[in-house]
C-alpha cells in the first residue's frame, strides 16, 4: 500500500467521526426551544443538515455506523422513542448517497435540504404513530420542520465561511 | 477475480449492505422494545441527560434571555390593564384576609387538640433547580433539570414553578434529572377541584390543555374551578395548584395549566416520600383469621400477622 493510499484510507475513516461529533453538537442546538408568547419554536429537524452535508470522501461503512450512533444519541438526548431518529437518519443517509448534486447555490441547497427534512418528517411521523399508537400533533411537527428550514441559510452561510477559510471543500471531503 | 468468485468492489458492496441491514434491524428492535416499555439503554439515557444538562445549561442562557425579553415586553404592554385588575382584586381580597387568618388560627388549634400535627402534605423543604432544556415536541413533553442524586432528588418528586405544578421526576442521574410535564401523553395525575373536592385524573394529551378523565356523573366541576393535586394514591402531595377548568365544545373538561403562563427557568422540587403500598405478603396491624387462612391456602409467605383474639 502506497503512503498516499494509506493516508487517504485513514482520512476516509476519520471523516465519519468528524461528522458524528458535528452531529452531536447539532443535537444540542436542536434541543434548544423557545416560547415566544403562546408560540413554541423548536428545531428538532436541525440535525438533518449534518446528514445533508455528510463528508463525501468518508468511508461508507463507518459512515453508516456513525450516522446510527448520531441518531441514537439524538433519541437519548431528546428522550424520544429509542431508534426513531436513528432509523430516520440511516434511511435518509442511504437515500442521499449517490445523489448527484453539483455545486449548488443557496436556492437549490434550500430545496434539497427541505426535501430531506420532509423525508425525515414522514419517517418520524410514521414511526411515532406506530410507537405512540396515536397520530402525533402534525402541526407541532410541521412547525419544527419549518423552523429548521428557516435557519438553514444561516447554517449555509457558516459552512461557506468555513470552507472559504479552510480551503476548498474537496480537500475537506465535504459535499459540494 | 478473487478465489471466492467475488471481486473486491462486490465484496465491499455486500459488506456495506450487511451493515446497513443490521443497523436498520437494530433500530426496529429498539423501537419495538421501547413500545413494550422496556427500559432499554436506561443507563445510557441517564448519562446522556447528565452530559446534556451541563451543556444545555450553558447554551440555553441566551435563549432564556430572549424568552424573558418577549415575556417582559408582553407584560409591559398590558401593565396598565393588569394594574387596574390587580387593584380591584386587592380591594376584594382585603376583606377575606382577616377571615383567613382567623380560620388558620382556629384550624391550628383544632389540630393541636386532636394531636394531628400539620394536616398539609406539603413538605417544608424545597430544592431549587434550573430547567436547562424543555422538550415540547410532538412526541414528548419533558424537561431536563440541572440537579440529580447529588441534591437528593428522587423519582416521583413533584416539580413546581412559581405559578403551579410543572410535572414530576421520572428519571434521576448523578447531576441531572428529567421531568415529565403535565401535558405529556403519558402523564396521569390524580386531581381535585379545590371548591367542590370532586376527584378526577388529569391526562396529558401533548397539547397545552390536558384533559380531565374519569369524571363521575353528578360530580361538581365548573368552569373556573381551581384544580389541585388530590394526593390520592400517595404519589404526590395534596394541594399543589395546577390550573383552572375550561370546557370544550364537546362538553369535556380541560385544564389551563398555570405553569404555561410564562417561560420556565427556575423550579423547585418537593422531596415528598410517596406513601408506601402495603405488601401483600406482609400484613401489618389487624387481620382476621379468614384472611390468614386464605393466604396460607394460597401458599403465600405470611409474616408478622397479628390476629385478634376472638371477642364476644
Amino acid at each position: 500500500m502506497t503512503p498516499e493510499k494509506s493516508v487517504s484510507q485513514v482520512r476516509s475513516i476519520s471523516l465519519p467521526f468528524q461528522g458524528l461529533f458535528i452531529g452531536i453538537g447539532s443535537v444540542f442546538l436542536a434541543l434548544l426551544s423557545m416560547d415566544i408568547g403562546n408560540v413554541h419554536v423548536g428545531f428538532s429537524f436541525l440535525p438533518v443538515v449534518v446528514i445533508y452535508y455528510w463528508p463525501r470522501a468518508a468511508s461508507y461503512s463507518w459512515s453508516l455506523i456513525c450516522v446510527f450512533l448520531f441518531g441514537l444519541f439524538y433519541d437519548l438526548a431528546a428522550a424520544s422513542t429509542l431508534g426513531m431518529w436513528a432509523l430516520a437518519f440511516l434511511v435518509l443517509f442511504m437515500v442521499l448517497d449517490g445523489a448527484s448534486r453539483g455545486r449548488s447555490g443557496l436556492g437549490r441547497a434550500i430545496v434539497e435540504y427541505a426535501l430531506s427534512v420532509l423525508f425525515c418528517f414522514v419517517i418520524v411521523l410514521l414511526v411515532g404513530w406506530l410507537s405512540l399508537g396515536k397520530l402525533p400533533k402534525i402541526g407541532t411537527l410541521l412547525g419544527n420542520a419549518a423552523a429548521s428550514i428557516a435557519v438553514f441559510p444561516v447554517l449555509y452561510w457558516i459552512r461557506s465561511m468555513f470552507t472559504t477559510i479552510s480551503g476548498s471543500s474537496s480537500t475537506l471531503g465535504l459535499r459540494e | 477475480m478473487s478465489k471466492s468468485g467475488y471481486n473486491s468492489p462486490q465484496r465491499r458492496q455486500n459488506s456495506r449492505r450487511g451493515i446497513a441491514i443490521s443497523l436498520i434491524l437494530i433500530c426496529i428492535v429498539m423501537l419495538l422494545a421501547d413500545r413494550q416499555q422496556e427500559s432499554m439503554l436506561a443507563s445510557g439515557r441517564l448519562t446522556t441527560d447528565d452530559i446534556s444538562s451541563k451543556i444545555m445549561g450553558f447554551i440555553a442562557t441566551p435563549i432564556r434571555g430572549v424568552e424573558t425579553l418577549f415575556a417582559d415586553a408582553d407584560n409591559r404592554k398590558n401593565a396598565y390593564e393588569d394594574n387596574v385588575i390587580l387593584k380591584a382584586e386587592v380591594e376584594r381580597l382585603r376583606g377575606y384576609e382577616s377571615e383567613v387568618l382567623d380560620l388558620e388560627m382556629r384550624v391550628r388549634r383544632f389540630e393541636d387538640m386532636l394531636a394531628m400535627g400539620n394536616s398539609s402534605d406539603l413538605p417544608d423543604i424545597k430544592t431549587i433547580a434550573r430547567a436547562v432544556s424543555e422538550s415540547n415536541g410532538p412526541f414528548v413533553h419533558s424537561a431536563l433539570l440541572n440537579i440529580g442524586r447529588n441534591k437528593g432528588v428522587k423519582t416521583g418528586n413533584a416539580v413546581m414553578t412559581t405559578d403551579g405544578l410543572y410535572g414530576h421526576i421520572v428519571s434521576v442521574g448523578a447531576v441531572s434529572s428529567r421531568v415529565l410535564l403535565l401535558n405529556d401523553l403519558s402523564s396521569r395525575i390524580s386531581v381535585m377541584s379545590q371548591r367542590s373536592q370532586a376527584r378526577a385524573i388529569l391526562v396529558g394529551n401533548n397539547t397545552r390543555s390536558p384533559k380531565l378523565a374519569y369524571v363521575s356523573q353528578g360530580t361538581d366541576w365548573q368552569v373556573g374551578d381551581r384544580v389541585v393535586t388530590s394526593g390520592d394514591g400517595g404519589v404526590l402531595p395534596r394541594g399543589l395548584q395546577i390550573g383552572t377548568i375550561v370546557v370544550r365544545e364537546d362538553n369535556s373538561f380541560e385544564v389551563d395549566l398555570y405553569y404555561l403562563n410564562r417561560p420556565v427557568d427556575w423550579v423547585w422540587i418537593y422531596p415528598f416520600t410517596p406513601i408506601p403500598v402495603p405488601e401483600d405478603t406482609i400484613v401489618e396491624g389487624i387481620a382476621t383469621e379468614e384472611m390468614l387462612a386464605e393466604q396460607v391456602n394460597q401458599g403465600e409467605n405470611v409474616q408478622e400477622v397479628i390476629v385478634p383474639e376472638a371477642t364476644e
